[in-house]
């Protein structure tokens, strides 16, 4: 494709990015560093001088760091369970431990409050309300990401280094520290950024387990909009929120870059074996059970609360998501938020394809000419990513307010948030299809007298045709679990599920709590559909996701 | 012990003297590496006794057997430096530091590559590879070496020099070694006894010159280049295509079919009135050509005879014919 006609549709996402992320960033920057037609870094000050403001910081930092190391301590065991060894059922497990990972965070909420709360199975623990919920439901999350992103290197890796060590001499705990551990250290790394930064950045699991006592810089801006409408103090930290993702991202990317070693890495299907001896068969099933208890124990037990109603097992609650008297705190019944969530996500998915499509096709094309354009165009699209959904909230309410872009009571203003926290997704899933379409592909349809806008329909669309189902998956998931952005903006009368859930699940009394325990289960069971049919779209062997 | 259904070793037994170098050869999925692994004590899921001397090794693990194992893709470590890499088993012993670095230095300028301590591995040629994953595991002085296709992935001249070096290395440092190899050059030229491994089982196991100049089964016959079968009267007789020559008064007729230059012999392949193929080695001036009507004799000193059943009998018996 000309590079003229590359850079007319380079505008397109960029477009979509000034207007829907930047002008509204630049606006909360705006609002928290300028006043009076000058720099004012007042509100900075305030929050920076205020020692409970000080105290919610230094939680988020404290329990994102707390989040990492526990996820990394279950989840390290269960990377090696699935790169080492061989058991019944190991494909269907490996396919089903992500879909915690997509579940929308007020239904993990949800899961976690009937788990750990009187009356739940895990109750004795007595942690319900404390720090630890709030950790338990993080490594819940965050599970699949270290089993993926380590377990996926380690399998690849190859088992006669281990061997080696073993015949000169070095006991199993040391050929694991001598050995394995430094060459699974990038994957150990990058799993630990990625979780560190969505923990940091973790909305919807602290506003439903943290309750009143917890609070972390999103869910204070949160409190200080919706509930203090202090607009000034809500700019100040969401400044200093993008300011820590900022550096968060830049110490990530550094501590990936350094290695460049090649490790000889194998391919998976040589290194799974059936544990023998007492040890490794006590390690399968112990991990086996961790991941039993972890991940699946929580949805059941959601699941078993929803039919829970007063008279013994019904579908009471769910009916009551019909009624209008539950949801008097809406315009509509409960019921009404399924049908806009799935509308929402219909069209913010759509939307997420064109942009990303168009965004991800510019990339690799540029990035065959030495694309330090493509590069940039690839950062940028992925900032929304780093930054938090509810940035992207709260700039839309406090800059999409003013004609021409006055998109306050606009149908399209949650589609749009839900397709700009998508779309860096959208990319992810669909350049490396693009670019792995072997380029003598396309010389061999043009040596057989294909146009180049033929080339392009019969080689390129069709390849990259698959990779398009596992966005569209990716992107409706996503934006059905939507909660950070859509709390901000989503009107009285268009509620969507997960909006519905988290007030269902602020009221007390049993019908309102199991009507939330029941639309919960209803907004899974959408949401992990979703990803299962993605994970059927995948191609086999293409790898660990 | 197995994978999956296919048993890999088959009842095998074996003993190894001490001091002396056992080479392991068979065709590929013969067991041959199989077998190392389960010395190794690498193979949990195996059957069967593993002795040093008197001590049972079976139940042993392997980092404690003090055995050395060299692999075929070396398997080197990529993250640390080549004298890292050597010093590792002697680190693992809890050696002082200045111990290990001397031995690893020693061991180094053993197979030739002293100096090279501070160098990475992924810098280095295969040939130099090799000799340091070779430099790491005869540094913690194992009491057997095995090693597993050592020169596999070499080329041609440089496996040759180094087949030499090994010789010389086992024989100075009184190495007991065991080595898998497919390459019939080095399992000869090499080792103090041959195995002849088949399907997970020992077919043969003998001296060098014994087991190449005569072969038990008809299986190592081939697998030894045993390509002509001769039958005469109600012998079986196989031969290489030394064991075939030229004779006006042979008893087997034939037309030559081709003739091909093989450097140090022309090799002609001539076809018998009955349509067997022969492969014959020859030199000198006055040899047929293709088309010409030739007679074969075998040469009882390079001949094998087998009975209907597999197994190689005394000796040929020419008179009969």
């Amino acid at each position: 494709m000309s590079r003229a006609r590359l850079l007319l549709l380079a505008l397109v996402p960029l477009a979509f990015l000034g207007i829907f992320f930047l002008y509204p960033v630049g606006t909360i920057l705006g609002r928290g560093l300028w006043s009076h037609g000058g720099p004012d870094f007042g509100a900075i000050g305030d929050v920076v001088g205020d020692a409970g403001l000080r105290r919610v910081a230094w939680f988020t930092v404290w329990q994102a760091a707390a989040s990492t190391t526990l996820t990394l301590a279950i989840g390290l065991p269960g990377a090696c369970l699935f790169a080492r060894y061989d058991f019944p059922g190991r494909p269907l497990l490996h396919a089903a431990i992500i879909v915690p990972f997509v579940l929308p965070t007020v239904v993990v909420g949800s899961a976690f409050l009937a788990l750990l709360g009187p009356g739940g199975a895990l109750a004795f623990l007595g942690i319900d309300g404390t720090v630890f919920a709030i950790l338990l439901a993080h490594v819940f999350f965050n599970y699949a990401v270290v089993v993926r992103t380590v377990g996926g290197l380690w399998s690849h890796l190859d088992p006669r280094r281990e061997e080696a060590a073993r015949m000169l001499g070095a006991s199993r705990t040391r050929v694991f520290l001598h050995v394995t551990l430094p060459a699974l250290r990038p994957a150990i790394a990058a799993a630990a950024a990625i979780v560190f930064l969505f923990t940091f950045t973790s909305f919807g699991v602290i506003l439903v387990l943290g309750g009143p006592r917890f609070a972390t810089l999103e869910t204070e801006i949160y409190r200080q909009t919706a509930l203090l409408l202090d607009l000034r103090v809500a700019a100040a930290l969401s400044i200093i929120q993008l300011a820590a993702v900022v550096v968060l991202l830049g110490i990530g990317s550094l501590a990936r870059g350094r290695h460049a070693v090649t490790l000889g890495l194998r391919p998976a299907a040589t290194t799974g074996r059936r544990p023998h001896g007492v040890g490794p068969t006590a390690f399968v099933v112990g991990n086996l059970a961790v991941m039993a208890v972890l991940l699946a124990l929580p949805i059941a037990v959601l699941v078993e609360r929803s039919f829970a109603t007063p008279g013994g097992p019904s579908l009471g609650f769910y009916r009551a998501l019909g009624d209008v008297g539950t949801g008097s705190t809406f315009l509509v019944a409960p019921a009404e938020a399924i049908r806009n969530s799935l509308s929402y996500a219909i069209v913010a998915a759509a939307i997420a394809l064109v942009i990303g499509g168009i965004a991800a096709v510019v990339i690799v094309s540029r990035e065959r000419h030495g694309g330090r354009f493509a590069r940039g165009l690839d950062g940028l699209l992925a900032l929304p990513l780093g930054v938090s959904a509810v940035t992207v909230g709260f700039g839309f309410l406090i800059a999409l307010d003013a004609p021409p872009l006055d998109l306050r009571t606009s149908w399209w203003l949650v589609p749009i948030a839900h397709a700009l926290v998508a779309t860096p997704f959208v990319i992810r899933t669909m350049t490396p299809v693009l670019r792995s379409i072997d380029p003598r592909l396309r010389d061999a349809a043009a040596v057989l007298g294909a146009t180049p806008s033929r080339v392009w329909r019969e080689v390129d669309l069709r390849i990259g045709a698959r990779a398009v189902g596992v966005a569209a998956g990716f992107a409706f998931a996503i934006s059905l679990g939507e909660f950070g952005a859509t709390a901000f903006i989503a009107r009285p009368d268009r509620p969507t599920l997960p909006v519905v859930i988290y007030r269902l699940l602020g009221r007390p009394g049993t019908t309102t709590f199991g009507a939330a325990m029941a639309a919960s289960v209803i907004l899974m069971v959408l949401t992990a559909t979703a990803v299962l049919l993605i994970e059927r779209f995948h191609a086999p062997g293409t790898g660990e996701g | 012990m197995g994978y999956d259904d296919v048993a890999a070793l088959d009842g095998v037994d074996l003993d190894v003297a001490a001091g002396s170098v056992v080479s392991v050869l068979g065709p590929s999925g013969s067991g041959k590496s199989t077998l190392l692994r389960v010395v190794a004590g690498l193979e949990p899921s195996a059957s069967g006794t593993v002795f040093w001397a008197d001590e049972d090794l079976t139940r042993v693990p392997p980092h404690r057997r003090r055995f050395g194992l060299m692999f075929q893709d070396h398997a080197l470590f990529p993250h640390r430096d080549v004298g890292d890499n050597v010093g590792f088993g002697l680190r693992m012993q809890r050696l002082p530091r200045a111990e290990v670095e001397r031995r690893a230095g020693a061991a180094l300028a053993r197979v030739g590559l002293a100096g090279f301590d501070h160098r990475r591995v992924h810098e280095l040629s295969g040939g130099e590879q090799q000799r340091v994953a070779l430099a790491r595991a005869i540094a913690p002085e194992p009491r057997l070496l095995m090693l597993d296709e050592p020169l596999g992935s070499l080329d041609r001249e440089l496996r040759d020099r180094l087949m030499v070096e090994l010789r010389t290395l086992f024989v100075e440092l009184g190495l007991t070694a065991l080595f898998v190899t497919h390459d019939h050059d080095e399992a000869f030229a090499i080792a103090d006894r041959v195995v002849i491994m088949r399907a997970g089982s020992i077919e043969q196991y003998g001296l060098p010159e014994q087991v190449w100049q005569h072969p038990a089964t008809e299986f190592t016959a081939r697998f030894l280049g045993f390509v002509n079968t001769v039958t005469l009267g109600d012998q079986r007789l196989l031969t290489r295509p030394d064991g075939l020559h030229f004779d006006a008064e042979g008893p087997i007729p034939g037309t030559v079919a081709d003739r091909t230059f093989r450097r140090d012999h022309f090799l002609l392949t001539v076809t018998g009135t009955d349509g067997t193929r022969y492969e014959v080695a020859a030199t000198g001036d006055d040899m047929p050509a293709p088309g010409d009507s030739v007679r074969l004799a075998v040469d009882p000193a390079g001949a094998v005879a087998f009975s209907q059943h597999d197994h190689a009998e005394s000796g040929p018996d020419l008179q009969g014919s």
